[in-house]
């Protein structure tokens, strides 16, 4: 301690200050030492691709990719994918598969490859990149190619081929629900409806771990029981749309089905058929509330007929079995028209309900329900041409993508929420698929570059005045002195030049030359460089540069928001018609009421 | 059960419902909309890589005007330091001033990697000795609200040669497995 504190304060201070110097260590350019490689890792990381990109094309000045570092290259490729540039990583991906060891690195590369060609719609190239790979795909990744082919089989209706992708490997038991339920729609698709029901109704069934299970689990049973519907199997859909969830994306079509289920022909007993790659399993106990429960009676807090302001009727025509499967099919299609009105199956309620009265013999009240449905329709028809004007507007594309407008996510960008606006409660299903996600992140993207460009107009203005700058005038002003008072210290200096013949040893040149003619070499002074591109003239040739791109990225933009907007619209032109079409259908029933009401024909008051 | 009557109503009315059945066994895309979206893409990519060409070009002719490299020091920041999320970083070369750096949560998770590393200041210097001054703050990302933030400061001189000085600044524990989160740095040079 002692010995501290008589250290002389001058060698204290030595040994509290910072180190005087430090070794600097070599990192060779493009490799993982390299900090600018790891700047743009960082980049890409933070979801920032497009300034990644841009640090590595700075890295790599002569634009050629193969002759820099493996890491470089991966890095970039990766970069240019995630960026929606998928040409250019291809050509990347190509040079690094002809030199790496790494099959596990490159498998991964082409998944993400293929992945991207199915979602931007390149269906024949996903297929090609996933072909390709088969022969050295790595152990590990078999269920996820296995997935994704299938997934761009389904795509293009190769329904056969997707059963066989799904199925050849015997990995049922590896597979996610998400690829059981591929297999199921392939099997129903490709005309093996019994084999794709029993894997439906198995997925149907499943204990679900997660919300997405969940999901998943009533998608598998709205699909099987809208299967059976439509094959006029209307007992063996009951039970499986009870399975859905009372509330959950998929409850509303379901509660619709349920009401059809009951009044559809129940068919014949359905038997499951086993598939070759699974085993048989025991049914799960659930504890969520499903459609079931509905049937239940007592289950729901009020009565639903009361809910819906029905009095109690009696049979007017139809037969008790009849009456019984008509008063079933309206406890679903009560609940749900107590739901939001700009569902499409909530306003198919609004109609089912009357038309069912109307066959119990409860005229009077089918009459009031028509024309409630038919102001239901109304104000649905109306914010659905309100969500036209908004969409040819351009004003939903702005508001979905209002809240990231500087993010550089690219291919990586999702659609998180959607804004509180009645035209993307409409296109929710549009939303969801691939081919408008796509277009909608190509979008994103084009505003991202002209937000870019637009930065440029001034960054190169302050590179102008760079070259115009005070500091600058004062060494234009050195160089005008130079150039004009200025002399070289040779000037003046005479130097005799003479042609030799040979070289000579040293020393050799001071023995005299022998007498030889003497020849003046023809010299002259070479012309100034015609097209000089130094700093200056290279950021003047960017200004024409700049309104070029800026041009075409605007008219692209343009196209692409156009573009949307078709999408858009024939979507809601399809659920308009479809709105319409159930006008028709109400006003001419209730018209043919009103016709039997004149005539005397309505007796159940 | 319906009867005939009902049975053709109950037809036309799962006729019109084909539009709600799940995307899975709905019809195919329509295909003038998915040529006409692969014409675009393939529009948009050309012109990605254009406005990527410019941003090169454009950068490279920036950094000559403004920022030679002979003339200039980046300093770069990576967090070795499991969990430590950044809040605020702080660099000052000499007298100059301080750049500050503030993280939202996704700047600093991306930090959280062996590999990656921040490019947080590029500035134009003199040749010769200069002084660095770093300070951070962050919180480890299961800190409590009444935690105390993690903090450090570094102070040291490099040298800036003929060449760009490019300094790595990394936050890692003073031992391997515990020990405060400190500052230490690195100083780099291309080679070849």
């Amino acid at each position: 301690m002692k010995a501290v504190t008589a250290l002389p304060a001058v060698l204290i201070a030595a040994l509290l200050a910072p180190t005087a110097s430090l070794a600097t260590e070599v990192y060779v350019p493009g490799t993982n030492a390299d900090p600018r490689l790891r700047n743009a890792h960082y980049l890409t990381r933070d979801d920032r691709h497009f300034s990644a990109l841009v640090e590595l094309r700075l890295l790599d000045p002569a634009g050629e990719p193969s002759r820099m570092p493996a890491e470089y290259q991966w890095r970039l490729a990766e970069s240019y994918l995630a960026f929606g540039l998928r040409d250019r990583a291809e050509s990347v991906y190509r040079t690094l598969a002809a030199g790496t060891t790494d099959a596990d690195q490159l498998a991964k590369a082409r998944l993400r490859m293929a992945e991207f060609e199915y979602q931007r719609g390149y269906y024949a190239e996903a297929r090609a990149t996933l072909y390709r790979m088969r022969e050295k795909l790595p152990k590990d990744q078999v269920v996820a190619w296995q997935d994704l082919l299938a997934r761009v089989q389904l795509a293009e209706g190769r329904y056969s081929e997707a059963v066989d992708t799904l199925s050849a490997q015997e990995n049922a038991r590896d597979q996610t629900p998400y690829m059981r339920y591929n297999l199921a729609v392939a099997l129903i698709n490709d005309g093996r409806a019994a084999q794709g029901q029993t894997v439906l109704d198995r997925l149907g069934r499943e204990q679900p771990a997660t919300e997405e299970d969940l999901a998943l689990r009533d998608r598998a049973n709205l699909s099987l029981g809208w299967h059976f519907l439509q094959a006029q199997q209307g007992g063996t859909a009951k039970p499986i749309f009870s399975r859905v969830r009372v509330e959950g994306p998929f409850s509303n079509r379901a509660l619709l089905g349920l009401g059809w289920a009951e009044l559809a022909p129940q068919g014949a007993r359905v038997s499951k058929v086993e598939i070759a790659d699974e085993k048989p399993d025991a049914d799960p106990f659930t504890t969520f509330s499903s459609l079931g429960v509905l049937l239940r009676p007592g289950f729901m807090q009020d009565d639903v007929f009361k809910r819906a302001g029905m009095r109690s009727f009696r049979l007017g025509k139809a037969k008790a079995q009849e009456e019984a499967a008509l008063r079933k099919a309206l406890v679903p299609w009560v609940e749900l028209i107590s739901r939001d009105p700009m569902d499409p199956a909530v306003l198919e309620a609004w109609l089912a309900i009357p038309f069912s009265l109307d066959r119990l013999g409860a005229h009077t009240q089918a009459l009031q329900f028509y024309e409630r449905a038919i102001g239901v329709l109304e104000n649905s028809r109306k914010r659905m041409d309100e969500a036209m004007i908004s969409i040819r507007q351009g004003r939903m594309i702005e508001t979905i993508l209002r809240r990231e407008l500087n993010a550089e996510s690219g291919w990586r960008w999702k659609l998180l929420d959607l804004p509180d606006a009645p035209e993307t409660y409409f296109l929710q299903d549009l939303l969801t698929e691939h081919r408008f996600q796509e277009a909608l992140k190509n979008y994103r993207d084009l505003r991202l570059l002209e937000r870019n460009l637009i930065t440029w107009q001034q960054r190169l203005d302050t590179i102008d005045k760079s070259f115009t700058a005070a500091d600058t005038k004062v060494a234009r002003e050195q160089l005008s002195r130079r150039a004009t008072a200025w002399k070289a210290p040779w000037t003046g200096l005479k130097i005799p030049l003479r042609a030799d013949n040979r070289l000579s040893p040293e020393g050799s040149f001071r023995t005299p030359l022998p007498a030889l003619p003497i020849t003046t070499p023809e010299l002259q002074l070479a012309e100034m460089p015609g097209n000089f591109r130094g700093t200056y003239e290279r950021s003047q040739a960017l200004r024409g540069r700049l309104d070029n791109l800026s041009g075409q990225v605007a008219a692209a933009a343009t196209e692409q928001a156009r573009l949307l907007q078709s999408m858009s619209l024939q979507e809601l032109e399809a659920q308009k018609k479809q709105i319409e079409r159930y006008m028709v259908e109400s006003r001419f029933a209730l018209a043919r009421l009103y016709d039997r009401q004149r005539r005397g024909q309505l007796n159940d008051e | 059960m319906l009867n005939r009557r009902g049975r053709k109503a109950f037809g036309l009315l799962v006729a019109c419902l084909t539009g709600l059945l799940p995307p899975a066994f709905a019809a195919q895309a329509d295909a003038q909309t998915g040529a006409q979206s692969l014409k675009m893409d393939q529009v948009v990519q050309a012109l990605k890589d254009e406005v990527l060409e410019f941003n090169r070009e454009a950068q490279a002719i920036e950094n000559e005007a403004l920022l030679p490299a002979h003339a200039r020091v980046s300093v770069y920041l990576g967090v070795k330091v499991s969990g430590l999320l950044l809040d605020e970083v702080s660099v000052m070369i000499d007298e100059q001033r301080p750049v500050v750096y503030r993280y939202d949560a996704a700047d600093a998770r991306a930090l959280l990697n062996e590999t990656s590393l921040q490019r947080i200041l590029r500035t134009p210097i003199a040749n010769g000795a200069h002084r660095i001054r770093v300070s951070f703050t962050g919180h480890f990302a299961d800190d409590k609200a009444e935690d105390p933030p993690v903090i450090d400061s570094f102070e040291a001189v490099f040298d800036k040669g003929l060449q760009e000085a490019e300094l790595e600044l990394t936050i890692a524990r003073e031992r391997r497995i515990a020990g405060k989160p400190k500052i230490s740095m690195k100083q780099w040079r291309a080679g070849r």
